[in-house]
């Protein structure tokens, strides 16, 4: 008899856009092994793409999968993991994956499913309805060319408003790889736009009541999510206040906790005031305030309030709205986004940089405008950093014919006019000129052809460019070797978060080493940020650590912007976290009995397919010389401190490989290349991968 | 301790109650208030060492209070569930604002380690005034018990304030401008 899980819907749906075959798979059955989400996606690419497929080729296959708990009362599960041969990813396109929050995750599951695999290209433009257990294409040549909000607009008033909609703008039909695909607003899954685009599908649109079900006793789940939510911090799981409160030993000016008792959300209809009940599970949304942090005070005034994703309390998406602003450029009042969609805007202009006053904030308000419904990416901020170096470089004057230089209005850039944008981003998503094409390729391909040195560009730190087209992502400059060894890893930026929201957490350094120490083994699995020490074997523990966990949240549709929760706000549990809460929720949703360690080998047997997939996609074994790269930039430091000093980033060479030798040791690779040995792949239960690989010499021998 | 005063009166509830609004209760604060409340209307007025065995009998059968001192030794006592002993620091040193503002910076250099916008110093609970922090600026550069508290300004020009006892100058330059630039910028 066929055991019955819970937190799964059950069906995977396949749509084969060439023939229009519409075909559902048993998720236990294919999928249960790789839990979901990522770990779908992957396995599908391995199974039924081969490397020399393309990342717009028909071929290509793009997985919109998540987790058994997505659509459960788990917090923070509201996360989609948009996994396909990455168009923006340099020299070749490799596997690698957009997040999307939101609530897509938890509508798929309501629809009866988790995951969708799209493959094949539709002969017109389509769009795709899953409801309740069915699916249909329909036809979208209505809404294409359209912006993404009124694409989600108009599907909604089609379908009714109880969709979640996943659309791609203008930017992903024209097939321009910097594009997004966002659903509920703001919330986008970076890069894969474009592969959406070049299989004429203008979005997906999912609707259900189905249930989820809790496999375990209730009242435990219950339990659990109630420690869950006392565990929470701010967003990034910052666990102490900004601002020095009774209720708090430690406060932290670099948290995002800043919701301090007495701020107002000042565009809420009516104002509402921020009590000091600063832990209560019911006000947990008014510790976030992304535009604030981001903008600094002054935009409390313009805040109506947090918004995010599914089962998420942190609200980080901050809702903000400028009448003034609408109306002295005409365009939309209200906006919201987080990170690096909230800075979208401002971040083109050198003079707004560090600007907390009106100007950034009409930046950011027609950034967040024009990229949500063109459907730009930014590559983690990297759009912008090259755009700025390549106009103060007088690259783009050199580059650019003369007539087109002279057309865009350079002086608004200087002048920190955020009516540029309204010039330069229809460019880059109409792939208008040689400006709009080669920007919207990416870094690595706008390099490439505009004959730049990639070693070069990633020699500066202000460019904070690492490798395959793609930025840091808290790196050094955040975790020291840890978060070095954490780039070397992905096919884009890294995109983890457990190392960074440990290390960023708010606490001092000794309650920090306090924690490392039950976690890791030993306090010097973590240091003062820029107190750098020597690299260690706990160091990569926790680098391994942090990996892992990350893939198993982008597997069950946790967000790893919030977890994992190694520390929490609370003093009476030692300011500690619960480093099994991801394998008790896991068990308790599906009745599959986990523990931690146990949750954390399938982590590893994902993250290992991952490694596969980029071995096969390169054809090369030797991971260490040709793709567990760093930029020089790392190498250096402004001011000629040497590594290991303190107030420096600067890492050591030798240090760095001695680094990856640990990791790989721990992660059952070989040191040589960095390959995965053929007896951890049997160890992760993945034999026929080693044996595919194999028959391609791509398997250690020793 | 005299179980006849008045339950909302006595020394145990009323260190809770300033906690829980946010307040810190200095002993002489407390004394004066039990001496406005006797036991009892017609009590013969307690003396000063009476009250004061009150506050230590208090102090001794309830777990959750304790002494907090300031700067300059005046006691102040608190509830260590509803005020964290850092608030209350902060609290207990608001007579004496140099020395309030030297702590609190050697306090962040030490532990965390960070050094401080010096604007913090405006915002609650320090709540002082410009002109009071730069007198306290002067009078530190002037005095050698404040040696050690130097400055640091971060590219956009926030100063920050560090103890060169935990942090060289380099070191401070660097976290400065990683609170000050570089989070907003590396989201």
């Amino acid at each position: 008899m066929a055991v019955k899980y819970g937190g799964w819907a059950g069906q995977v749906l396949r749509v084969d856009l060439s023939t229009g075959a519409i075909t559902k798979e048993n998720t236990i059955e294919r999928y249960m092994d790789m839990l979901g989400g990522t770990g779908i996606g992957y396995k599908v690419l391995w199974e039924e793409t081969d490397a020399e497929v393309k990342a717009f080729d028909p071929a290509n296959k793009i997985i919109f999968g998540v987790g058994p708990l997505a659509g459960t009362g788990a917090p923070c599960n509201g996360r989609t993991a948009v996994t396909t041969i990455f168009p923006v990813c340099w020299p070749k396109a490799l596997t690698a994956t957009g997040h999307m929050g939101g609530t897509f995750a938890a509508k798929l599951k309501y629809a009866g499913f988790d995951a969708v695999i799209i493959e094949g290209r539709a002969d017109k433009p389509v769009w795709l309805h899953i409801c309740d257990g069915q699916a249909q294409l329909r036809d979208a040549r209505h809404i294409w060319g359209q912006g993404i909000p009124r694409t989600d607009q108009e599907i909604s008033r089609e379908i009714g408003p109880d969709c979640s909609v996943a659309a791609i703008g203008q930017a992903g039909e024209n097939c321009v790889p910097m594009s997004v695909i966002i659903n509920a607003r703001s919330h986008s899954a970076g890069g894969v736009g474009a592969v959406m685009g070049s299989k004429n599908l203008k979005a997906i649109a999912v609707q259900g009541s189905r249930p989820v079900y809790i496999a375990g006793d209730k009242g435990k789940w219950e339990e659990l999510i109630n420690l869950h939510l006392r565990l929470l911090g701010a967003n990034n799981q910052h666990v102490v206040p900004s601002f020095p409160s009774p209720k708090s030993e430690y406060y932290h000016p670099g948290s995002r906790w800043n919701g301090a008792p007495g701020k107002r959300w000042g565009a809420a209809d009516p104002p509402v005031q921020l009590t000091d009940d600063i832990y209560s599970l019911n006000r947990i949304a008014f510790r976030t305030n992304s535009a604030a942090f981001f903008l600094g005070d002054s935009a409390w005034k313009y805040t109506v309030r947090g918004s995010g994703c599914h089962s998420c309390p942190i609200r980080c998406h901050t809702i903000i709205k400028d009448p003034g602003m609408a109306a002295k450029y005409g365009i939309r009042e209200i906006a919201q986004n987080t990170c690096s969609g909230m800075n979208f805007g401002r971040t083109f202009f050198p003079s707004l940089l560090h600007d907390r006053g009106d100007a950034a904030r009409e930046a950011c308000i027609m950034g967040m405008y024009l990229a949500d419904d063109l459907g730009i990416w930014c590559n983690y901020g990297q759009l912008q950093r090259d755009f700025i170096r390549l106009y103060k470089e007088g690259i783009f004057k050199a580059k650019l014919g003369a007539e087109e230089y002279a057309s865009i209005p350079w002086k608004k850039c200087d002048e920190g006019d955020p009516t540029l944008l309204m010039d330069i981003l229809p460019r880059i998503a109409e792939k208008r000129g040689e400006f709009g094409t080669v920007l919207g390729l990416g870094t690595g391909y706008m390099l490439e052809q505009w004959g730049l040195d990639e070693k070069l560009w990633g020699a500066d730190p202000a460019t904070a460019y690492w490798k395959m087209g793609h930025p840091k992502h808290h790196a050094s400059e955040d975790d020291g070797q840890c978060g070095v060894i954490i780039n070397t890893q992905y096919n884009r930026d890294a995109q983890c978060h457990s190392h960074c929201n440990f290390v960023r957490n708010g606490l001092p350094i000794h309650e920090q080493k306090r924690l490392a120490e039950g976690i890791w083994g030993s306090p010097d699995a973590v240091d003062a940020v820029g107190d750098y020490t020597p690299v260690n074997i706990h160091k990569m523990k926790r680098a391994k650590w942090a990996i892992l966990r990350k893939e198993l949240h982008d597997s069950l549709s946790l967000c790893n912007w919030m977890g994992p929760w190694a520390a929490s706000p609370l003093k009476e549990r030692g300011y500690a976290g619960d480093d099994t809460l991801e394998s008790q929720l896991y068990s308790l949703a599906t009745g599959h009995h986990v523990s931690r360690d146990e949750c954390d080998f399938i982590a590893e047997r994902i993250f290992t397919l991952h490694r596969a997939l980029t071995i096969r996609g390169m054809n090369e074994l030797n991971m260490r010389e040709r793709h567990d790269l760093c930029p020089d930039w790392i190498y250096t430091d402004k001011n000629g401190r040497p590594a290991f000093s303190r107030g420096t980033i600067r890492m050591d060479r030798a240090d760095i490989r001695s680094g990856l030798d640990m990791f790989y040791e721990l992660m059952g690779w070989d040191k040589a290349t960095g390959a995965p040995r053929r007896d951890t792949y049997v160890r992760l239960g993945l034999g026929k991968t080693a044996a595919e690989l194999d028959a391609r010499n791509l398997v250690p021998k020793t | 301790m005299n179980t006849t005063r008045m339950q909302t009166s006595t020394p145990a509830l009323r260190i809770r109650q300033a906690c829980e609004e946010g307040r810190l209760l200095a002993k002489k604060e407390l004394l004066q208030a039990l001496g406005e409340c006797p036991a009892a209307p017609d009590a013969s007025a307690p003396s000063l060492e009476q009250f004061e065995e009150e506050i230590r009998t208090a102090l001794a059968e309830n777990p959750d209070l304790s002494i907090v001192y300031g700067p300059d030794g005046e006691e102040f006592y608190r509830c260590v569930s509803l005020m964290s002993a850092t608030y209350a620091e902060i609290l207990a040193g608001k007579n004496m604002p140099c020395l309030l503002m030297a702590e609190t910076v050697r306090k962040n250099s030490k532990e965390y380690p960070r050094p401080i916008a010096l604007d913090i110093f405006e915002y609650p609970p320090f709540d002082l005034i410009p002109e009071s922090i730069e007198a306290c600026l002067r009078h530190m550069a002037a005095t050698a018990d404040f040696d050690d508290i130097n400055f640091v300004e971060s590219s956009t020009g926030t100063v920050y304030l560090y103890s060169t006892k935990y942090l060289d100058h380099d070191y401070a330059a660097f976290l400065a401008e990683r609170l000050d630039v570089v989070l907003a910028l590396n989201p």
